[in-house]
């Protein structure tokens, strides 16, 4: 079932009276129980498109705009939208340490997550979500301090603390970035248990494809604040059609494959995008078209998008986007 | 509590506790009222506690013996001591009448001698008023002052700093300007001024909201600036986007996340700010500019001892002047303390 829909979400940054609109045309999907992988180069735009689905962002610089937010399938309007913060959208962001208050014990952040969500505190269900993501000597972690805990302790109390507000949908931001190599694995199947036994729905962000290969259903490639291809996890493993996505393909370092190559160039300013499609500087199949003109999100096949001349046959205004 | 494990931080709660305690009452400690006169008795040297009397014979409870003087070749009292009769130190003695806490009346001290013996520990003022009660009154001021004005200045200074800090954009450039505003006057001068802008003859409970006022009014601009600059950091911190992610208030990221994260700094700088207050009460109020006479503060008792011919004669006149010293030095000590015991950092 459709858990969160969001058609055409714009962000600009406001600039005394201009704004310049650096991020537009993102449609994002997510299903019950689903894991959509976020991947893309820093400056993308992954962390601020995640974070701009409750707004978070400071609004006297940063607007967001929507066509189109669905919750359960149910229209909601953008004044709600900083609502949904911890009771329906729940974040846990790259480095755990910073994002807990150094100044008070687990415990207590546990109970500052109630008291803001106007819920009653209750003792057992914290030591059932500490259980669930693998802290099992909860009392003594409640009492610590987050220097206290190890890196992988912390990520997970973050996790259990993004857990305790009854969220529905999960933004894990980079949350293995921080953590050491063995420890990256077992987040990544805390995350893919925690969306069986609770259907919990996830957003995954990362750099690292083979990660995001390994847990997310289906995929998003951001670059310079579009999407350039979606598609399910498959599809975009081995059917790629972008050669963004194929360039990024390249770049992971595989078994049994001697060595790796580099997409040439840099990412654009996001600021000061190139025209037409954003990535025509870097590609090696750019005709004029692509300078001129912004190629439209396709549907190539059944849940396939593409941004891409190469692909659109023209005839782009007929299929527009989901 | 930690703050008992840490040496200084005991002795500095000891002392600050004693000063307290002594402040609160004063009156009862106090052997005489803060306006008791005896010109006969001016600047009458600390009165010596006897135990062994002129026979040999040794007493359990401390004697005194009473004053008398006579004039040296430069018209000058030269005080001794009239050994032929002993006073007894007396606990719970009668002497002027007081009320106890504001609650009712009586005339019960903690210790006093009969007349015409006088018990002057730290000696006496020029018009024969005791030292040590009126360094008991001044506590009373001095010590309390310090107090609120910083509790005035730091709600102020945490709660714009804060906002300015936390909101930026237009918010912070017109706080901060009213910041400067204050900051450009300097603080002594700024002082002066507000005091000169009142008239100078109010009764003393005007006046010590006046110093109260004015000592806050110049203080929290600069803390202001400080929390601004430690909240700018600090709001960049995850645990303040976390926080919002779960959906907190504005006003409760900043009073329950932010705030708190200033507090190794905060408190420090209270118990720093504490002794500037009261330092600058004692500077009005040596200037004739606070607490007036006969009304006691520590600054205004410290007034005697700006000449240097009368430290020369009297030495004693100088005492207050020592607690001053010993309150800085214990809220210093303490400020210390509680930083090292507020750094979540060192509770491994």
């Amino acid at each position: 079932m459709e858990v969160l829909a969001v058609r055409n979400m714009r962000i600009s940054l406001k600039k005394g009276r201009k704004s310049v609109e650096f991020l537009s045309g993102v449609n994002l999907k997510i299903n019950t129980g689903e894991i959509v992988g976020i991947a893309g180069e820093s400056g993308s735009g992954k962390t601020i498109t995640t974070l701009s689905l409750t707004k978070l962002l400071p609004e006297d610089v940063i607007e967001v705009r929507f066509d189109d937010y669905r919750i359960n399938g149910v229209k909601t309007e953008e004044v709600q939208i900083p609502y949904l913060r911890g009771r329906f959208i729940s974040y846990v962001f790259q480095d755990p340490l910073p994002s807990l208050d150094p100044m008070f014990t687990i415990g207590y952040q546990f109970k500052e997550i109630y008291t803001s969500l106007d819920k009653e505190y209750k003792e057992e269900e914290v030591i059932s979500v500490l259980d669930k993501v693998g802290l099992k000597e909860a009392n003594r972690i409640l009492k610590s301090y987050p220097h206290q805990l190890s890196g992988g302790m912390a990520q997970r109390v973050a996790i259990a603390l993004a857990l305790v507000t009854g969220c529905r949908v999960l933004v894990a931001d980079e949350p293995t970035t921080a953590l050491d190599a063995s420890l990256k694995k077992s987040i990544l199947d805390l995350l893919d248990t925690l969306r069986r036994e609770n259907t919990l729905s996830i957003f995954f962000i990362s750099h690292d494809l083979n990660q995001i290969f390994y847990l997310c259903d289906y995929i998003y490639i951001f670059y310079a604040g579009r999407i350039l291809e979606s598609g399910p996890k498959n599809v975009l493993k081995d059917k790629s059609l972008h050669p963004y996505t194929r360039a990024l393909l390249n770049c992971v370092p595989r078994k049994g494959d001697r060595g790796f190559s580099q997409i040439p160039g840099r990412p654009p300013d996001i600021k000061n995008p190139p025209s037409g499609c954003k990535f025509h500087p870097r590609c090696e199949y750019a005709k004029s078209i692509c300078q001129e003109r912004e190629p439209d999100l396709i549907e190539v096949k059944k849940a396939h998008f593409v941004r891409c001349h190469l692909f659109g046959n023209g005839d782009s205004k007929s299929r527009k986007t989901q | 509590m930690n703050i008992l494990k840490d040496k200084r931080g005991v002795f500095a709660i000891l002392i600050l506790g004693g000063l307290y305690f002594m402040a609160i009452f004063a009156d009862f400690i106090s052997p005489y009222h803060y306006a008791h006169e005896e010109r006969l008795f001016s600047y009458a040297p600390p009165t010596r506690l006897h135990f062994v009397d002129e026979d040999g014979n040794f007493h359990i409870v401390p004697f005194v013996y009473a004053y008398k003087w006579k004039l040296d070749e430069y018209k000058r009292r030269i005080y001794y001591e009239d050994k032929s009769q002993i006073y007894k130190l007396k606990l719970f003695a009668p002497g002027d009448e007081y009320k106890f806490l504001g609650l009712f009346k009586t005339d019960i001290h903690l210790f006093g001698v009969d007349e015409p013996a006088k018990i002057y520990l730290f000696g006496a003022d020029s018009r024969g008023r005791d030292l040590f009660t009126r360094i008991l009154y001044g506590a009373r001021i001095s010590l309390s002052i310090g107090i609120i004005a910083v509790l005035i200045t730091f709600t102020l200074g945490l709660l714009i700093g804060g906002i300015s800090g936390y909101f930026g954009g237009v918010v912070d450039t017109i706080l901060m300007r009213v910041v400067e505003m204050f900051m450009l006057i300097p603080g002594f001068y700024l002082l002066l001024a507000l005091r000169a802008s009142f008239p100078p003859e109010i009764g003393t409970v005007k006046i010590y909201f006046l110093i109260v006022v004015i000592l806050s009014f110049i203080g929290w601009a600069g803390l202001a600036r400080v929390i601004r600059g430690i909240v700018l950091s600090l709001k960049e911190k995850e645990y303040i986007l976390s926080a919002r992610a779960v959906g907190c208030s504005h006003l409760r990221i900043i009073l329950k996340h932010i705030l708190p994260n200033t507090a190794s700094y905060t408190l420090v700088a209270i118990t720093l700010s504490i002794p500037g207050y009261i330092l600058g009460e004692s500077a009005l109020s040596l200037l004739g500019l606070g607490i007036q006479d006969p009304v006691p503060s520590w600054g205004n008792l410290l007034t005697d001892a700006m000449s240097i011919v009368r430290i020369k004669f009297y030495p004693w006149i100088l005492i207050p002047g020592f607690f001053i010293f010993l309150t800085v030095m214990a809220f210093n000590m303490l400020g210390d303390t509680l930083r090292d015991i507020y750094d979540p950092k060192r509770r491994l």
